[in-house]
């Protein structure tokens, strides 16, 4: 496939950060903040030697370490399942379907389904375009909220700073898919990948900040920072709006799912090239029965203990092989020649 | 073509015409005359209706009656091809596949005793349209010639506006029983090489009995199954034609359509016509908005319409419900129902009146928009929001031509997931819709770019419609836009 563009590369991680974004719970009100402000700039800083060990060469390892393959799909479907354990506990019934969570978890997957058999290259191709519905809906969700922001709301506490920032953390599994799309990008990966940090933080902190200033205590009500958001920013008089933000929520969703599930397609096709057209279907069906019988705080607590290994000790180690080969290649050159 | 049709010209005359009576089947429309020219005992074929006979006369008979003696019938030929300039265009003829093509083509085929080829002449007289304004495709500022049904008159409608030779044409034939003739024309500077060899190879390999329009054809160039979305376009247009040429683009011209292939085709192409160009730049930018605003209205009005009357009506102010309420309260039939029923029905008239004569076409739509479709009205059975709302819908997607299969198919969808699921089922099928389009490429170059992947660059006449002191800068060519596959 071709490469993906850095803009397609920033867009996508940004739109699946976004969805665990809006199902972030408020559970430490005012302290939630500062823990997330500090979170993010941690994740940036953390982020920089992780790019400088991480290389194109995912394809090549997988082949050669299976079982490193399996890791990063397990992950992946972790990733996936926690989507859709967000989707149940997180969306507000208003927001899905008259016939249950369940039949709109089946049709997201159905849905994704399709758009996973797209390949990457199509989710690459549409996530700019996401995104640029996206940002319009933020615009007109922050017009509505900035007529009810008080800043008398805002706080600085600081009880609960490890639990919030842990929050964050447990909310950026796509950032092992860098690695694993390392060798499909073009140059300029770490531009992307810093453009993304530094987005995903904005909207996570303006979603914070917004929720808090015009919502108040209502946060606690609703429990979910984005959805009250949502209910208070009303741009227009005497209509509600809320029903709007379906479809984001869909769209967040959706390319969620879709990048989680073509990530894992991608890893068994290198892996197992047979596997190529039953990864995605298996795959999602994973996705939802995982989402069934975990709950998304125990899946995001394996995300949270799993990504510094995926994303830094991993690459760590095969930097440290490679490095030990061609220091052993060096020797047997050195020999031969004396 | 029949096995023998593959033969070399062999033998005596006599057995050279009976093997061509033979393999036509005695058919009536070849015309065999014996003369001798030079002493030389000869033959000339024609097909009927296909060669004027005017310029037969004048151009090749009076002068083949004046050939002085000849030795033989090498010399005789020697001597036709070296002095007698009898047309422009005379091929030599070594098989019968070949004599066959060219004597169907409108050529005059001269065959002389104990001479294994033959000489063909063109002389073609055959009745074509001449041209005119193209029926598609209107446009207020350019040319009113078309493209017809005859693929050289169409070669020279192109020659005349590029008068360089940078603009090549190259000829080929498709269709084993039809050998339509096929022109592949394209700028040598401009055409990205590697799509070019591509397109060679999709139409050689094409193993058609005939091709008989440019749909034939078109599916051999799409590289993407199952798209919503064409990735080659079409054109009657010679000043379109070549504006696509300028950018690197290939045509293909078919013989016995007036319709060109432009490859690969943009979906952003869909909301430009040449007017754009010709209007002042900012009242092209708004003209281009209104067709992107038509083409969402066209596909989504009817759906969100149904989805936020029946899942959402908090997003409706209350005079808007008491309005909606009260028309629909009087209506037998769901909202989704009411609307697919009234989009059915305009299908059907569409079909009826294009099928039709055009004297009858007009009476079919009096009958249907003023008879059906008040007396609908009226008794109640269609509701009046509804059918505003599916009318504009209707009328929006008139915009955007092109875009019509497309149109018609994800309206009625999204009206049934409208219907099903509120805006969460619009949402789902606006991703799938999203993906199918994302997905759609040919030759390497996607439906979607410039927007995705994005190039600010091309916003100029994307977002907006810069003047020509801007637009004359950059060069621009569809390569640019080229996923390289790695």
């Amino acid at each position: 496939m071709s490469k993906i563009h850095n803009h397609q590369l920033t867009a996508i991680l940004f739109l699946s950060g976004a969805w665990s974004v809006i199902c972030i719970p408020s559970l430490y009100g005012n302290g939630q903040l500062p823990a997330t402000a500090a979170a993010c700039l941690l994740q940036i800083l953390l982020c920089l030697p992780m790019l400088a060990l991480q290389q194109g060469t995912f394809g090549r390892t997988i082949k050669n370490y299976k079982i490193m393959g399996m890791l990063y799909i397990i992950f992946f479907l972790i990733c996936g399942a926690n989507g859709f354990a967000q989707l149940w506990e997180a969306a507000p019934p208003q927001l899905l379907p008259s016939s249950g969570k369940l039949t709109a978890a089946v049709l997201i997957a159905l849905t994704c389904f399709y758009t996973s058999s797209a390949g990457l290259r199509a989710t690459a191709r549409a996530a700019p375009i996401v995104m640029g519905l996206f940002i319009l809906s933020l615009i007109v969700l922050i017009l509505g909220a900035w007529k009810r922001a008080d800043l008398n709301r805002i706080s600085f506490q600081t009880e609960n700073f490890l639990p919030g920032m842990k929050i964050y953390f447990s909310l950026s599994g796509e950032l092992a898919a860098v690695w694993v799309l390392a060798d499909q990008i073009q140059n300029h990966k770490n531009t992307a990948v810093n453009l993304y940090l530094i987005g995903k933080a904005c909207f996570c902190l303006l979603i914070l900040f917004f929720s808090i200033t015009a919502g108040g205590r209502l946060i606690y009500l609703n429990g979910y920072p984005f959805f009250t958001l949502t209910a208070l920013s009303q741009p227009l008089q005497g209509q509600r709006a809320d029903a709007l933000y379906i479809l984001v929520f869909v769209m967040l969703h959706i390319m969620h799912t879709t990048l989680q599930t073509g990530i894992v397609e991608h890893i068994a096709e290198q892996m197992y090239p047979i596997a190529e057209k039953w990864s995605a279907p298996v795959s999602l069906i994973f996705m939802l029965i995982l989402a069934y019988f975990f709950k998304s705080d125990i899946l995001e607590t394996i995300i949270f203990y799993s990504l510094p290994v995926l994303i830094f000790l991993i690459p760590l180690s095969m930097r440290i092989r490679q490095f030990a080969r061609s220091l052993h290649k060096k020797g047997t050159l050195y020999e031969k020649i004396s | 073509m029949p096995q023998e049709s593959k033969k070399y010209l062999s033998g005596t005359l006599e057995e050279i015409l009976a093997d061509i009576r033979h393999i036509c089947g005695n058919s009536s429309d070849i015309l065999i005359n014996r003369i001798t020219v030079g002493g030389i005992s000869c033959a000339v074929l024609t097909c009927e209706g296909m060669c004027s006979a005017a310029i037969m006369t004048e151009l090749i008979i009076e002068p083949l009656t004046a050939v002085p003696a000849q030795a033989d019938s090498s010399v005789l030929f020697q001597y036709i091809q070296n002095y007698l300039l009898l047309s422009l265009d005379r091929p030599v003829i070594r098989n019968y596949a070949d004599l066959f093509r060219l004597l169907y083509s409108g050529f005059a085929v001269l065959a002389a005793e104990g001479q294994n080829f033959a000489l063909a002449y063109g002389v073609q007289g055959y009745a074509a349209r001449s041209i005119s304004e193209p029926s598609g495709e209107a446009n207020l500022f350019g040319a009113r010639d078309g493209l017809t049904e005859t693929v050289r008159t169409n070669m020279s409608l192109l020659r005349r506006r590029m008068k360089t030779p940078l603009l090549k044409f190259e000829l080929s034939t498709a269709g084993n029983l039809s050998q339509t003739d096929l022109c592949l024309c394209y700028m040598t500077d401009r055409v990205p090489p590697q799509m070019l060899r591509q397109i060679r190879k999709e139409l050689r390999a094409v193993d058609l009995d005939t091709v008989l329009s440019s749909g034939y054809l078109q599916p051999f160039l799409e590289k993407c199954r199952g798209s919503l979305f064409d990735s080659v376009s079409l054109s009657q247009r010679p000043d379109v034609l070549c504006s696509k040429l300028l950018e690197g683009r290939v045509v293909l011209l078919i013989d016995g359509t007036p319709f060109a292939l432009v490859i690969p085709k943009l979906f952003i192409e869909n909301f430009q016509t040449l007017d754009d160009y010709n209007h002042k730049p900012y009242y092209a930018a708004f003209s281009r908005w209104v067709k992107y605003g038509a083409f969402l209205i066209a596909v989504l009005l009817p759906a969100l319409y149904i989805a936020v009357s029946m899942h959402h009506p908090e997003l409706l102010n209350s005079t808007l419900i008491l309005i909606l309420t009260d028309a629909e309260q009087k209506a037998p039939l769901s909202l989704p129902t009411e609307t697919i029923f009234v989009l059915l029905m305009y299908e059907i008239i569409r079909e009826a009146g294009l099928r039709l004569p055009k004297s009858v076409g007009g009476a079919v739509s009096i009958v249907s928009g003023l008879i059906i479709g008040d007396a609908a009205v009226s008794s109640g059975l269609i509701s009046t929001p509804m059918l505003t709302m599916t009318a504009i819908s209707v009328i929006a997607g008139f915009v955007t031509p092109d875009l019509n299969a497309p149109i018609t198919v994800t309206r009625l969808l999204f009206i049934i997931a409208g219907g099903l699921w509120g805006l969460f089922g619009i949402g789902l099928l606006g991703m799938i819709v999203l993906y199918n389009l994302c997905a759609t490429e040919t030759f390497g170059f996607p439906v979607t770019a410039p927007l995705a992947p994005f190039y600010r660059r091309a916003m100029r006449d994307v977002a907006t419609r810069v003047n020509f002191h801007r637009m004359q800068y950059g060069n621009f060519t569809v390569e640019e836009y080229h996923e390289q596959n790695s």
